[in-house]
């Protein structure tokens, strides 16, 4: 615990007033009750509330933080990165005229302790800010009209954080130990302000003066998240005003697996947990990501209580079919990811014989085996929201699909995948249909439900089209699974919600034409998927034939004009402004346009540019789906 | 400022079922008080019962439908961590209807997690959350910084429907436990228990009912028979519908049998009779969804139905409640079989 944070708590007076008082009654009532908890009352009361209560509670501390390194060696990041940020440490130090450096990196890859780890090492003290002190800090009274509360507002208080320190030597942000004057402080902010998020005007005028007024040097540490748009420092830190400010950056990548094989293997030894098996630490660096905290802290949930759980008994027990789970924290009634999804693009039958429904000469084609598992069951188990589900769906079928379909014909495989893209279609349709509703009000289980219908319909329609007999399928088939490429869409689902909403709107003035409005709502989905489905309808299609679903639309020439004039400015814009991040993102879904039979290979142009957005396939790539014994 | 939250919540929370368990609803009268009542994802709760014993509870994000336990098995946990003394000293719960701004994460869970009290080895002060996935971003983003600072003295349950609504950081210092809906045994055990204890007549379709219309969700099985028991006093399958203002699943039945069967104008007859009831088309597009999704009918035909369904309920959705609508999903289901 850094020691300048619990000396700031530690001595609020309100906390040394009101704890005798509390603490007495309470224990006149433990005493009524003869409870285990508290025998000595008295002790507490006497224990000097300024003592750390770091040395008495040591073995409470959750592995994530007992494990914390301490010294270089022990960092689980790549060395070169160490080896960069120290150099840029340097740098800003050296300077020590208000330069700005960001650090950027999923959650639980190392941001702030290898920070940690070599400012100790610089001699450097870390001066952080802290949100949360706002108003215990310098209640500011401002009195205008009935709200006479104090109050302090958050731009004012980080502008103090900023300035203040480079007026006076010692602020009172800082340690005003008189020993520490001479140490050098670099500054740190670890969560950008939320009126930042609001108004990024002020926030990026506020560092501009800084630049130009502080003799301190600033450090952000940014996580980048993928699903939270509120929030994500992207918005803050756009190319062009990191150009301005002239940012320093690096960013780190997720923890690799062999590093966090061995930070684990060593915590294991520490803890006495006993033999840890290679399977397992498979599982558990495929499950947490490169996100090292959340793989241990997954490490001591699985841990407490069962101390030999690594060993090979347990392993022994997962081939019996109950894997352990750690995707879900513990081994439970759901599915891994993996697992869940496996059990969709690797249909498995009771047995062979064909269901016993009674259907029409017609359709007599369609009859299909009884399945093992239940469609909407594998919905409920999976730890995927429907539009995730259909993402990884829609990333992963294809290849699949032509391994599988490798030895039928022609005929049969068009039909399958005609089938298929209808059915994400609607999937999609519906699920964005969802969107309409904010969760948590009245129509929360509406949404709900369309959620549930979009994910059936996905699932359904590939477990029924992924039957092909079953002669070729050798045993030993097994694919790798890609995350879904479209983060991108996931990103923009909070526009589309406005959109939907606007939508609505429109609906009500003209229902009658809303299908068409709603597939142009959804373009983006639909343009992705167009250049597949619009190759096979001309090939296959006779020309009479018409098909009386949505898809339809689809191939109107309205349609395939929208699609083509999409594709030309985007390709347009590629070439006027390469290397704005917007249109590299572009970029990227071009590639998948174009390349959707190939699988999606890490390529390391690709990883570069993406640096600022979220794919990352590194973690995905090396999981077999075979391991996971379906 | 309100330094005391946790008296008056533990008086909530711990009703004295004998004073005055006629007005209580039996969702509280028998909510679990030990991890061991309560029904469902047995190894989850197993693995909360080694922290109850032991303590050195992590950070906890638990998520699941509603209706599965979530609350009741934090609520458990703390209460059998910190025993009921403790409990009132050490235990702070906030859900939705508390205010859960940026300014209540500074202020009163800082507070909280200042506070000093004294416990056992291993045993920490317990921040219990609920529906966690309602608070926002920056609140969430506030809350990170505190569960960092104040991890050695206090540990952190959050409760949530839809862990993708957590943001990445807190996820990443938390360990997800996930919980599944239960299965219709579970909950029919609780309902059997419950119809001992409060001596209800009861049918076996009627509980059936109740279990149909729950999906999963303990709390509405458990609301829905009180209410049928309160309103007619025996439950048996009729009842039960006409409480819950549902259209009869078995009707709805026979309305997808008649459209299977290529009768377009028996079903469209059910139609007209539900409708006449009063009906709504939402009511009536979710009976049709979950009884094609429970049907015993071929795959390929469900996944058609399934997907006509799903267009309707979009429509409907957006407003377009008519019954011309329904009778169009009634002629689509036809049209399938017919070619």
């Amino acid at each position: 615990m850094k020691s300048w944070v619990s000396s700031a708590f530690s001595d609020s007076a309100f906390a040394n007033t009101t704890k005798p008082t509390r603490t007495t009654r309470a224990s006149s009532q433990k005493q009524t009750l003869s409870n285990l908890t508290n025998k000595e009352p008295k002790a507490k009361i006497s224990e000097p509330f300024n003592s750390p209560a770091k040395k008495q509670k040591e073995n409470t501390l959750s592995l994530s933080l007992k494990y914390e390194p301490t010294t270089r060696a022990d960092l689980s990041v790549h060395k070169n990165k160490i080896d960069q940020l120290s150099n840029l440490l340097d740098q800003i130090i050296s300077k020590e005229r208000g330069s700005i450096l960001l650090i950027e990196g999923p959650s639980g890859c190392g941001k702030y302790i290898t920070l940690k780890v070599l400012c100790k090492e610089k001699g450097v003290e870390l001066v952080e800010w802290d949100p949360s002190n706002v108003n215990l800090k310098s209640f500011d009274l401002q009195i205008d009209g009935e709200y006479n509360e104090p109050y302090e507002s958050q731009i004012k208080n980080f502008s103090q954080y900023l300035f203040k320190s480079s007026r006076y030597e010692s602020n009172q942000l800082f340690n005003n130990d008189k020993s520490t004057q001479n140490v050098k402080k670099v500054m740190l902010v670890k969560e950008i302000p939320n009126f930042a998020f609001r108004d990024p005007k002020i926030f990026v005028n506020l560092l501009n003066d800084f630049k130009r007024f502080s003799k301190f040097s600033l450090i952000f540490s940014l996580t980048q998240t993928t699903y939270s748009s509120d929030i994500n420092p992207q918005k803050i830190f756009p190319t062009d005003i990191r150009k301005d400010l002239k940012c320093l950056e690096i960013s780190f990548n997720s923890i690799a697996n062999t590093f966090m094989n061995k930070k684990i293997e060593k915590i294991a030894k520490m803890e006495h947990f006993g033999f840890v098996d290679k399977k397992f630490l498979e599982n558990l660096c495929s499950t947490s990501n490169g996100d090292l905290r959340h793989a241990i802290n997954l490490v001591e949930l699985t841990s407490t209580g069962h101390k030999v759980q690594f060993t090979q008994k347990k392993i022994s027990k997962t081939k019996t079919g109950e894997a352990i789970n750690f995707d879900s924290g513990s081994k439970d009634a759901n599915y891994s990811i993996f697992r869940g999804l496996g059990k969709i693009l690797h249909r498995k039958n009771v047995d062979n014989n064909f269901e016993e429904f009674k259907m029409p000469k017609h359709l007599v084609q369609y009859k299909r085996p009884v399945l093992s598992a239940d469609p909407e069951d594998i919905y409920d188990k999976l730890p995927l929201s429907s539009d995730l589900i259909l993402s990884y769906l829609h990333q992963n079928y294809i290849d699949i699909f032509n391994i599988k379909s490798s030895s039928s014909n022609f005929d049969c495989q068009f039909e399958a995948l005609d089938s298929i893209n209808d059915s994400f279609i609607m999937s999609d349709i519906i699920n964005k249909t969802s969107c309409l509703f904010e969760s948590g009000t009245n129509t929360g289980t509406q949404e709900a439900r369309l959620k549930e219908i979009s994910a059936s319909i996905s699932i359904r329609s590939v477990l029924f089209n992924f039957y092909f007999s079953t002669e070729n399928e050798s045993k030993s088939l097994w694919m790798p699974l890609f995350k879904p490429f479209n983060s991108k869409l996931i990103e923009a689902k909070l526009k589309r919600k406005k959109m939907a909403r606007d939508f609505l709107n429109l609906a009500i003035e003209n229902n009658s034409n809303m299908i068409k409005y709603l597939i142009e709502m959804n373009k983006e989905f639909f343009i992705e998927l167009i250049p597949f489905v619009q190759l096979r309808s001309t090939m296959r299609r006779p020309p009479g034939q018409q098909r009386d679903n949505l898809v339809q639309m689809m191939f109107k020439p309205e349609f395939t004009q929208l699609f083509s004039k999409c594709t030309k400015t985007r390709s347009n814009q590629q070439q006027t402004t390469e290397n704005d991040y917007e249109n590299q993102q572009d970029e990227q879904d071009e590639n998948v346009l174009l390349n959707e039979n190939k699988p999606y290979k890490k390529e390391s142009n690709v990883s570069n540019s993406a640096n600022k957005g979220n794919y990352e396939y590194e973690d995905a790539s090396g999981l077999k789906i075979e391991d996971f014994n379906f | 400022m309100d330094f005391e939250p946790t008296s008056d919540l533990v008086k909530k929370d711990n009703p004295q079922p004998k004073e005055h368990s006629s007005h209580l609803p039996w969702v509280e009268k028998y909510r679990p008080i030990l991890l061991d009542d309560i029904v469902g994802n047995e190894e989850t709760i197993s693995r909360l019962k080694v922290f109850a014993e032991d303590g050195n509870l992590p950070n906890l994000i638990i998520c699941g439908p509603p209706g599965t336990g979530k609350t009741t098995s934090i609520l458990c946990l703390a209460r059998q961590l910190l025993g009921a003394q403790s409990y009132k000293e050490a235990v702070l719960e906030m859900n939705a209807s508390n205010d859960r701004g940026i300014e209540v994460v500074r202020n009163k869970i800082k507070m909280f997690a200042q506070k000093k009290v004294t416990l056992e080895k291993g045993k920490h002060k317990i921040i219990i959350l609920d529906e966690a996935d309602s608070m926002t971003d920056g609140a969430q983003q506030a809350l990170r910084r505190i569960m960092e600072i104040y991890s050695n003295t206090t540990r952190f349950c959050l409760a949530c429907n839809n862990s993708e609504k957590i943001i990445e950081p807190i996820q990443s210092r938390c360990a997800i436990l996930r919980y599944s809906k239960l299965t219709d045994k579970q909950i029919l055990k609780r309902l059997l228990e419950v119809a001992e204890a409060e001596k209800l007549s009861y049918t076996d379709d009627g509980l059936e009912a109740i279990i149909f219309t729950a999906q999963g969700d303990m709390r509405q099985a458990i609301n829905n028979l009180q209410s049928t028991h309160n309103g007619f006093g025996h439950i048996n399958s009729e009842n039960v519908f006409k409480v819950c203002d549902e259209p009869h699943p078995l009707l709805i039945k026979q309305m997808i049998d008649n459209c299977l069967e290529e009768k377009l104008e028996d079903a469209i007859k059910i139609l007209a009779h539900l409708w006449k009831l009063g009906y709504s088309a939402d009511d009536i597009i979710n009976v049709i969804f979950r009884v094609c999704k429970n049907a015993q009918m071929a795959e390929y035909l469900k996944l058609e139905y399934i997907k006509q369904v799903g267009l309707t309920h979009a429509r409907i959705s957006q407003g377009l409640n008519s019954l011309l609508q329904l009778n169009a999903l009634l002629a689509q289901f036809t049209k399938i079989i017919v070619k």
